[in-house]
């Protein structure tokens, strides 16, 4: 038996009260764990993913749609541009790189995008097997999707109209996997990555088949119009890089105020979206703040509480031998045993929630989130709130530290 | 030897222990009778080393308690004297065992295993080490309480109105405990009470009246 021990048994002892204590502190804990692991995932994964984009050009529309649905693959586009007008804007003279996307389909959730080889080595991606797609209707497939689903080279699946599961299914036009990409840690690994002329055959197909259905006497007729559609052919957007940083300040203006198309800037963008989360982040964290308060105080009056209530434990402890030390300590010990199982269990909990929604979430497990990640913010946060507590102990403490012994034995 | 030369304390300048003198060999034992508010209690205090007198010394075989260290002199207490109270609190949070181990502990002794699983056998109550205060009776507490002060086997032991709650057959159950339990450790007996029945249980000059 030790110090420890009799802290331990006196707080075992009064168990709702301990309880009550180490909630309180690990739901404090927890909120504002689980939001700084949120806040700190969601912006490098912003940044990461938005890297060496300078705009995104797309359709008239919200421009953080445009941007949450062509870079994170997070929303849904704002329509389609031409490609007759995206091939002008790639061969412009303040553009360096422009990456053509096409969206629409998807496979079990994860999206099948319409591009070229480029968009692949803008995230430095490099093949873990297989390669590039030479044909319409080959496809390459992100990390995740191949480690998820056990796809492998030569196997075929089809896809489904829309960005989410459920929609219609492309049965008589499969994709085959030719490629699968290794891990990045960027929205490409939950990316089915084909030849903008995938996306086109398989919507020109589609049409094509519901054409025949409505009207088979117009064969001819249809024929004639293939050949406009070939001309009339969309992307979703095009990625951007420009050539100078003067072109971020010329060029949107002439897309947006002469196109009919929109420039949005991700960095721009992503901003504003932080300040969005961040007015929801900053009430949650003012909430947990208030409710870690709330714990700390229902700790310094159950300290002082349990040191009155003992005062005659406490005298006896001094009659026995016990130093003034020693009655200090165990009151400190009995906060502190409090604290670090409640902080413990709140981080722990923290930690635990983002894992769960990044695995059982769709849109945790779009975002990439997980709990395995340890942040020097939090640590201070734990510490921070440990030392707060070893000061509020202090107080209940040097009551005990003060006890009257006569005053006690003359009771 | 206990040897308490010229003690004096004051409460707001009102002399509670007037210039008193003792001394008690080892082995013996001092009955302290006196009133309820003669300052027994306080005297008691002064001579476990919890309360510094205002004036004069109290030496337990040439050491002078308040001369030493506050942590030494609380280190002394727990090693050479037992301190009984009138209603032998026991501590709830604690189980039997820890209750008497406690003892060693603050003292800042090894803990005896061995020694208080043959107390708690004495006491019939080895069954119940594990259980906490609440299960036992008045007499039990009383004789727990008893032995948490013999633990240390101390050379010297306080008790602070040990009989004032308790019926004859009680107080005699007890005092006769309590005399056997010292001789036994060759301890020295000092009590403090009003309570006159317990003047029967020593010579005459072992007593000092307030």
């Amino acid at each position: 038996m030790n110090l420890f021990t009799i802290s331990l048994n006196y707080l075992t002892s009064r168990i709702q009260n301990t309880l009550l204590n180490i909630i309180m502190m690990a739901s404090g804990i927890m909120l504002i764990t689980t939001l700084l692991l949120f806040g700190y995932q969601i912006q490098h994964k912003l940044t990461t993913d938005s890297k060496g984009i300078d705009a995104v050009i797309g359709a008239k529309g919200s421009p953080l749609q445009l941007v949450l649905s062509t870079i994170y693959h997070i929303d849904i586009p704002t329509g389609n541009i031409d490609l007759k007008t995206a091939k002008k804007i790639q061969r412009h003279s303040q553009i360096k790189q422009a990456i053509p996307i096409s969206l629409g389909d998807s496979y079990k959730g994860y999206r099948i995008i319409g591009t070229t080889p480029s968009y692949i080595k803008h995230f430095n991606a490099s093949f873990t097997k297989g390669g590039i797609w030479h044909e319409s209707m080959e496809a390459v497939i992100g990390y995740e999707i191949a480690t998820n689903y056990g796809l492998k080279i030569g196997d075929h699946f089809a896809g489904n109209h829309g960005l989410v599961a459920g929609g219609e299914i492309h049965e008589d036009q499969e994709y085959k996997i030719v490629g699968i990409l290794e891990s990045t840690k960027t929205v490409i690994d939950r990316l089915i990555i084909t030849s903008l002329e995938s996306v086109w055959d398989i919507h020109n197909h589609h049409d094509d088949d519901r054409d025949h259905h409505a009207n088979d006497e117009h064969h001819d007729h249809h024929e004639h119009e293939k050949e406009d559609l070939e001309e009339d052919k969309e992307i979703t957007a095009l990625l951007v890089k420009y050539k100078n940083k003067m072109a971020a300040l010329t060029f949107p203006r002439v897309i947006n105020k002469n196109t009919n198309m929109q420039a949005s800037t991700p960095s721009f963008e992503i901003t504003r979206l932080i300040k969005l989360i961040g007015v929801g982040k900053d009430s949650i964290i003012l909430f947990s703040s208030f409710l870690i308060i709330l714990s700390l105080s229902s700790m310094l009056i159950g300290l002082l509480n349990s040191v009155h209530q003992r005062h005659y434990d406490l005298a006896i402890f001094r009659t026995l031998g016990a130093s003034r030390k020693k009655i200090f300590l165990i009151v400190v010990i009995e906060g502190m045993i409090i604290s670090i199982i409640g902080s413990l269990i709140g981080l722990i909990l923290g930690h635990l929630a983002i894992e769960i929604i990044g695995n059982y979430s769709a849109k945790g497990e779009d975002l990439g989130l997980t709990g395995f990640i340890f942040l020097p913010q939090i640590f201070i946060l734990w510490a921070g709130t440990l030392l707060l507590c070893l000061i509020i102990c202090i107080i209940p403490a040097i009551r005990a530290y003060k006890t009257d012994i006569k005053e006690m034995l003359t009771r | 030897m206990l040897t308490c030369s010229n003690l004096s304390y004051k409460i707001q300048d009102q002399k509670i222990i007037d210039n008193i003198s003792f001394n008690v060999k080892s082995g013996e034992n001092l009955l302290i009778l006196g009133p309820s508010g003669a300052g027994k209690t306080t005297l008691l205090c002064i001579i476990a080393g919890l309360l510094k007198p205002d004036d004069g010394n109290i030496e337990y075989d040439g050491t002078d308690i308040y001369k030493l260290k506050p942590e030494t002199r609380d280190t002394f207490r727990g090693q050479h004297l037992g301190i009984i109270f009138q209603n032998f609190h026991l501590i709830q949070s604690l189980n039997l065992y820890q209750n008497i181990a406690i003892a060693n502990q603050m003292s800042g002794k090894k803990i005896d295993k061995n020694q208080i699983n043959d107390y708690l056998k004495e006491l019939g109550l080895e069954n119940k080490a594990k259980q906490k205060t609440s299960t036992l009776s008045q007499g039990q507490s009383q004789r727990l309480a008893l032995v948490r002060s013999f633990i240390n086997k101390p050379k010297w032991i306080l008790c602070d109105e040990p009989t004032s709650a308790l019926d004859d057959e009680n107080t005699n159950t007890l005092l006769t405990l309590l005399k056997s339990e010292s001789k036994k450790n060759q301890s020295s007996l000092i009590i403090v009470t009003h309570d006159k029945r317990v003047k029967s249980y020593f010579e005459n000059n072992n007593i000092l009246e307030l």
